[in-house]
């Protein structure tokens, strides 16, 4: 009964957010596409940075060898089968990242990870120009017949993404990603084969991510190297992450909302405010103002934050009721 | 797991997040300006303003280049409602700033079309963003003036609803090569480009004609705009000893590469550039007798004799201090071109303004105006070459203000 009862709120979210494009305008529409298509890359990257504690600054690794994959093979092999492919070839290539970064922890695995993605920044630009036009950019072919469609799409890719994360979260290898977070060293004395589930975490995060790619490059029709690659797209999936509470169920999803209204309202209200003076260079200030507030105060995250106060206010309320029994 | 409960604050978020939606859909508030938001597209609503809107870059690394486009709107805004509006209505211009990123460019189309009704587009500033923004526009069927975005492939998608002012990279190096053959004394070309769409765009131009025009490129170079030493890529330069250096940049690097060539003594008899970084008007200030006698393919300059052009800039300096470079006027000529493209439509219809672009006809301060079947204007191109701290247009000869100067060792400058 219990566990029906939590299912209902989830279901009603779901229901609302199936209801937005009969109400709102496409604009609207898609600010939610990329709240829904971020949020999902934020599952994708809790799973490594938020239960395996694993502080991944390269996301966009994979997020463009998602999107270039799509990019490039949509039309010669249709658009399905390019998704499918952006899926592999992001997965298959956080194997050997993976390989490489692991070796290192804490602060030199985060650095590392940023290393990569730079190195695949520049790769793209410069050296592989023949094949990703370098700067000049390459046109995608779109993913479905009409332009409203993604919102659906990325409505989709949440909801996977979401299940994907809270099934590994609640299972056996949840509680291992959360025990090498908490303390690796007693994980691996414990017989918990770290590398490997480390490496799993990432794999399946890759995958997700880079699929997250392919409908990014399919909605925006045109992509180049510092669309998908830059350290802009990695910052962002973290922040919102964090933002929401890294290592929640929700949190990403919270994150996306946030940023992504904030950001939102910021360009259109507060940069138009002319006392102000450069206004727009304020909104940015603001923006940054809210990451380090939360960093500071919330550490835990909004979802996060809230848990564990409701949680301490339910203790508080037993502890009253217990003493006024006696 | 806790679930349930971040759950629940979760759907909360969700019911504050739509209801602020619905006031923002319905309103469409949320914007820059208060009135006229209804604007456009309501045409017979009683209400006596058009609204237009300009996307550019407000915020971000081409924040200098938007700056610059603004104030040629801004000029041209107040013209056209001082002498009666378009179609008798008074305009009114909406910014949207695309932080230098093609995503927000492209999410500037949806607002513009979902909030203001746009039947046409203006802008963006770059060429990264000018390709999101056609390819958007082209979508929902509305025609887009690009002003500045010079990359090639911006009106080689395919869209029918593309109309680009500007002259692009593939005529700045053809106007560098022609001058450089008139001149007769130069046989090998040294590039040194920024790596974003324009820096490439304008390489590829460049190697393609240098092999036309048998100058030998002996080196290729190219460099981010987030890094401002470049000392070590100009020492591999130096070694090379070309004849030309071609420059493709933006502002910020184009006054380092000057400042640090002069630095490390690399000569060259022909300093040149396409355009951008070394046209704007701060160039000569900011870099200083590093910027002496370099050249640059610009697409106008105040001493055009198209009439308007010294107005135009005597206009600029006056409101607001700066000295604009073509940047400013292509925003001004932007503006214009759509108001007479409206006018032939006769009503505020993104079929019928396409339509009117694709056989417009008219004469602009930045020059007379046609677009021909792939969206391009044939705009001429001018090289312009600074001396003492001024621009002077070198070449065409039927343009020139003045001749072009022989550039001196950096060791025998004063």
């Amino acid at each position: 009964m219990k566990r029906l009862r939590a299912w209902i709120l989830p279901i009603l979210v779901l229901i609302l957010f199936a209801l937005i494009p009969f109400t709102a305008s496409f604009y609207y529409q898609q600010i939610f596409f990329y709240i829904f298509l971020f949020a999902g890359v934020g599952f994708a990257w809790n799973l490594v940075g938020g239960y395996a504690g694993q502080l991944s600054l390269g996301h966009a690794a994979f997020f463009g060898i998602g999107a270039y994959a799509y990019a490039l093979l949509a039309p010669h092999i249709g658009t399905g089968p390019a998704v499918l492919a952006a899926a592999v070839l992001s997965t298959v290539s956080a194997a050997p990242i993976g390989l490489i970064c692991f070796r290192l922890r804490g602060p030199y695995f985060a650095l590392a990870t940023i290393a990569v993605a730079q190195l695949l920044l520049v790769l793209a630009t410069n050296q592989f120009k023949g094949l990703t036009q370098g700067a000049a950019g390459l046109l995608v072919q779109g993913m479905v017949p009409d332009p409203s469609l993604y919102y659906w799409v990325a409505l989709g890719f949440m909801v996977v993404a979401f299940a994907v994360t809270a099934l590994l979260a609640t299972s056996k290898t949840g509680y291992y990603l959360m025990a090498i977070r908490e303390d690796e060293d007693t994980a691996q004395t414990v017989t918990i084969n770290t590398p490997l589930y480390k490496l799993y975490a990432l794999l399946v995060s890759a995958l997700l991510t880079g699929v997250g790619g392919s409908i990014f490059a399919a909605n925006l029709g045109t992509i180049q190297p510092n669309d998908v690659f830059s350290a802009a797209i990695s910052n962002q999936v973290v922040f919102l992450a964090i933002l929401g509470g890294a290592g929640t169920l929700y949190g990403p999803l919270v994150g996306a909302f946030i940023l992504e209204f904030a950001s939102d309202w910021l360009k259109n209200s507060v940069a138009n405010v002319t006392w102000l003076g450069d206004a727009n260079a304020f909104a940015f200030f603001l923006y940054g103002l809210l990451i380090v507030l939360v960093v500071m105060y919330m550490p835990a995250g909004i979802v996060g934050t809230v848990a564990k106060w409701r949680k301490g206010r339910a203790a508080h309320v037993h502890a009253q009721r217990t003493t006024a029994g006696v | 797991m806790h679930n349930r409960r971040p759950a629940r604050m979760l759907a909360t978020l969700t019911l504050a997040g739509l209801f602020a939606l619905a006031g923002c859909g319905t309103s469409g508030s949320g914007a820059s300006g208060g009135s006229g938001n209804t604007g456009g597209g309501s045409a017979g609503s009683g209400d006596n303003t058009l609204t237009l809107g300009v996307i550019t870059s407000i915020t971000g690394a081409d924040s200098e280049f938007g700056k610059a486009q603004k104030e040629g709107y801004e000029v041209a805004l107040d013209e056209i409602n001082a002498a009666g509006g378009i179609l008798g209505k008074q305009v009114k211009l909406v910014y949207l700033d695309d932080k230098s990123s093609a995503q927000e460019a492209a999410k500037d189309v949806d607002q513009l079309v979902s909030q203001y009704h746009a039947q046409i587009i203006l802008g963006p500033y770059s060429s990264g963003s000018a390709l999101a923004v056609v390819k958007k526009a082209d979508t929902y069927k509305i025609p887009d003036i690009v002003p500045t975005a010079t990359a090639a492939n911006v009106t080689q998608t395919g869209s029918k609803y593309v109309f680009r002012l500007c002259a692009t990279s593939d005529d700045y190096a053809k106007a560098i090569c022609e001058l450089l053959k008139q001149q007769g004394d130069a046989k090998t070309m040294a590039i040194v480009h920024e790596d974003q769409n324009f820096g490439t765009s304008a390489d590829k131009a460049m190697v393609n004609y240098a092999k036309q025009y048998g100058f030998e490129v002996v080196d290729d170079e190219s460099y981010s705009t987030k890094d401002l030493d470049y000392k070590a890529m100009l020492q591999r330069v130096k070694q090379k000893h070309p004849d030309v250096i071609y420059f493709a940049s933006y502002s910020k690097d184009a006054v380092a590469l000057m400042k640090q060539a002069q630095e490390i003594d690399l000569n060259a008899k022909y300093f040149t550039a396409a355009g951008t970084g070394f046209s704007v008007g701060t160039f000569p200030q900011d870099a200083g007798p590093a910027a002496e006698y370099t050249l640059a393919a610009g697409q106008w300059d105040p001493s055009a004799k198209w009439p308007g052009a010294k107005e135009f800039y005597d206009k600029v300096h006056a409101k607001f201090g700066d000295y604009p470079s073509y940047h400013d006027m292509e925003a001004y000529a932007a503006l214009y071109v759509a108001k007479e493209a409206i006018e032939q439509a006769g009503a505020y219809d993104g079929q019928k303004i396409r339509d009117a672009l694709a056989s417009l006809q008219m004469e602009t301060a930045f020059g007379p105006v046609h677009f021909d079947s792939t969206g391009q204007n044939a705009h001429p191109v001018i090289v312009t070459q600074i001396q003492n701290g001024k621009f002077v247009t070198v070449f065409p000869s039927d343009a020139a203000t003045g001749k072009l100067l022989p550039t001196p060792p950096w060791s025998q400058r004063k």
